[in-house]
Parts: structure tokens; sequence; C-alpha cells
């Protein structure tokens, strides 16, 4: 029946072998969702650019003023804050916990759509590229603060940080002609010219 | 050979030929796995605060290299001085990410706020490009910090007082002038008069 006879030590080895690759292939599978990217860097630059997954300041406030079965509010600052004031219905998952395998169900909700809000622009973004990274589905995210939604949008806050806050050249002129100076523009050094030297010529003349 | 022997040879290159592969989809060999990378994300010392920014630049730090990821347009208009302009959505060309290519200098990333330096530095350091840093704030506070520097309010302190020394040392190196309070009445120039020497004759020659 059998081509070719095993004896005892073979098998064990065979054993051994068989068991190392299971090991291998069980622990590569395992996990495998924190252990690889579900985007590329180029999808994920250009869904940033697109402006894809970020809420409105509008949006924000009908959703904050009226809670909607359909949507799940997240704040993700520290407990500390989220103690002190949080937005209705909303629950806390603090970002630097937020990859916590106990909170994957929070953020994995089916119909549901989370709407994550924390301090500002900062911690948001950061929690919008690792989800995006690692594929995590159904999140909205707003980027002005708990702060500004808190107030009804009465608060100043910086929805958009790259908006420039001022006309910076401009304001500079200004602020140069106060002070009776001229506005330096950051310009490139120019190479400077090498100095060439004239040796003195030899007093001419005399008898040979 | 024997024949577990080859059994197990060919187990081992299939492995390493599925190990290979799987290693492929997970991206570029250098990617840094995003365990790793969400690690250094929410790390604090990812970002640079203004003063310390300014001191270097001023200082003249052989090792800065400043990159702006705003548009042309605005980069035209102003930027750092010997920052080199990469917009966000060209950092991943080739040649814009040979600037990134090396360990040796400190690369310091700014937009107008965080969000695109953000993008700018996850994608970059995703990649495993080094020594990468954020402008906290980015040019909007650094604006805000030094050139629109405010003298420190209440009791008189040192650390406060020596910051916004510097901060005032420092508008005036970014071209803006020292403040009102500080800054001393012109003094007229002083005209030196030139001497002009006599060319000497040529000495020399048969009387």
């Amino acid at each position: 029946m059998v081509g070719f006879k095993l004896n005892l030590k073979e098998m064990n080895k065979l054993n051994l072998f068989f068991t190392f690759l299971a090991i291998v292939i069980l622990s590569s599978c395992s996990d495998s969702n924190m252990r690889r990217y579900a985007k590329s860097p180029d999808q994920i630059l250009k869904e940033y650019l697109n402006d894809e997954d970020f809420i409105s300041p509008g949006e924000m406030l009908k959703i904050a003023e009226a809670p909607d079965p359909k949507y799940h509010l997240i704040d993700i600052r520290t407990p500390d804050l989220y103690i002190k004031g949080h937005l209705k219905n909303a629950i806390n998952v603090p970002l630097h916990d937020a990859l916590n395998p106990k909170y994957k169900n929070v953020f994995s909700q089916g119909n549901v759509t989370n709407i994550i809000y924390g301090t500002g622009n900062e911690d948001v973004v950061d929690l919008y590229l690792m989800f995006n990274e690692l594929g995590v589905k159904g999140n909205k995210f707003f980027k002005g603060g708990y702060i500004f939604v808190a107030s009804g949008g009465k608060s100043e806050a910086n929805i958009n940080d790259e908006k420039p806050a001022y006309n910076f050249a401009e304001k500079l002129k200004e602020l140069a002609g106060a002070a009776g100076t001229t506005v330096q523009t950051p310009v490139k050094k120019k190479a400077k010219k090498p100095v060439i030297r004239r040796k003195k010529r030899e007093v001419e003349g005399g008898c040979s | 050979m024997r024949t577990t022997d080859k059994i197990v040879i060919i187990g081992l290159l299939l492995g390493s030929v599925w190990l290979f592969f799987a290693g492929k989809n997970a991206g570029d060999k250098r990617e840094i796995p995003p365990k790793k990378l969400h690690e250094l994300m929410l790390q604090k010392h990812r970002d640079i605060s203004a003063d310390e920014l300014t001191r270097r630049i001023i200082n003249g730090d052989p090792m800065l290299q400043i990159v702006d990821v705003r548009n042309e347009k605005q980069y035209n208009s102003y930027t750092l001085p010997g920052a080199i302009n990469i917009p966000l959505e060209d950092i991943m060309k080739t040649d814009n990410l040979a600037y990134f290519d090396q360990d040796v200098l400190n690369t310091v990333i700014f937009s107008n706020g965080t969000s695109d330096a953000q993008i700018a530095w996850n994608i970059l350091t995703r990649l495993g490009y080094k020594n990468l840093t954020i402008l906290r704030g980015g040019l909007n506070n650094w604006f805000e910090t030094i050139i629109l520097a405010k003298p420190p309010t209440g009791p008189y302190d040192k650390e406060s007082d020596d910051l916004y020394q510097f901060r005032n040392g420092a508008r005036v190196y970014f071209g803006v002038g020292a403040s009102s309070e500080t800054e001393s009445a012109p003094k007229p120039k002083v005209r030196i008069p030139i001497i002009k020497r006599k060319k000497k004759e040529v000495e020399g020659g048969c009387s």
C-alpha cells in the first residue's frame, strides 16, 4: 500500500515540522486586520484630500441637538474631560485606547454610523488615519471639537485648521511699517562671488 | 536523500514562497507595521514647538530640513526661511520622496494648521522614513507665537520674560523689527570723509 516505510524517528521529524508550519500559519492569520494595512498610502491621501468621512459643523450640531438612533456618538477625549462634560448619549473611548480589542464592538455597529469627536482637529485626524489604515468602516469624524458643539456652535472653533489665520506677507509688511523697518522676505542666500585679487605689477623701467 | 528529508525540504520551500507573497501583500518592504505606526503617532515627541523651531532656524542648525506642505501659491507668498515646498498632494512623487530618504537631517513638516502635516507625517513614517517631526499648531500658531509675540502678563517671572525677550529678538530676525517699547531713536548717519591717495609716479628709468 505505502510506497515507502517511515520509521519512528522519521515520523517524529515530520510531526515536528508540520506542527511548526501550523504555528507559523496560525500566528500570521490571527489578528490579521491589525497587522496589515487595508489601504495604500496613495488611497489614504486621495480620500483625505477629497474630504471623505468628515462631517460639517452644521451636520454635527444637528446630530447633537436631536439624537438619532442611526448615529452613535463617540468622545475620544481623556476620561477626565469626558466626566467634566460630554454630548448627550456619547460614550468615551480615549484615543490612546481606541485600538484596544475591547472596543471592537463599539466601533463595529452595523447599520449605525459612529460620529467621532475630540478636543479639536489633531486627535480626530489621528483616529481617522488609524481607522482608515486598518479598514474600520462606518465612522464619520468631526474636526471642530467638543467645546464648539457644546456651545451650540457659538464658541470660536477652528473647524478648518488649514485655513491661514492671516495673510502672512501682508501682516508682516504692516508690522514692519509700524516698526519703521522693511520686511525681509525669506530668500535664498546668493552665492558669494570669489574675489579675484590682482597681482601688483612690478615697477617697470630702469637700466638693464 | 531520504524521503522524509525530501518532504521537509519541499515543505520549507513552499513555506518560504508563501511567506514571501504574504509579505508582498502587506505592502512595501520598508513599510512599518500598523501597530508600530500607531504607537509612534501617539508619542509626544512627534511634534516640535514654535520656539524650538525658531531657535534652530536662528542658530542655522545644519541638521534641520524644513518642508512646507502647503500649496505653491501659499508658499510663494510667505514661508519659513530655508523651507522647501512639497505640496501634500505631491508628497508621494518619487522626486519628492528623495528629500526624506536620508537618516541624517531632522525634517520638520508644516502646514497652516496641523492636519495636512499629520497626513504627510503619517504617510512618510509608514513608508519607513525617519527623523520626521510636525510643527505644533502649524504656521498659524508659529506666527502668533513669534511674530505677534505678546509681553507676559501678571507678576514678573524670569522664565516668561526671557521667553518674551527671545521672541522679540526673533521678530527682528524674521524682519519685523523690535517692538516699539524697546526700539531706540534712529541715529543720524555720520559721513566719513574719503581720503584719496595720490598715485605715485613710476620710479626708475635712466636719468
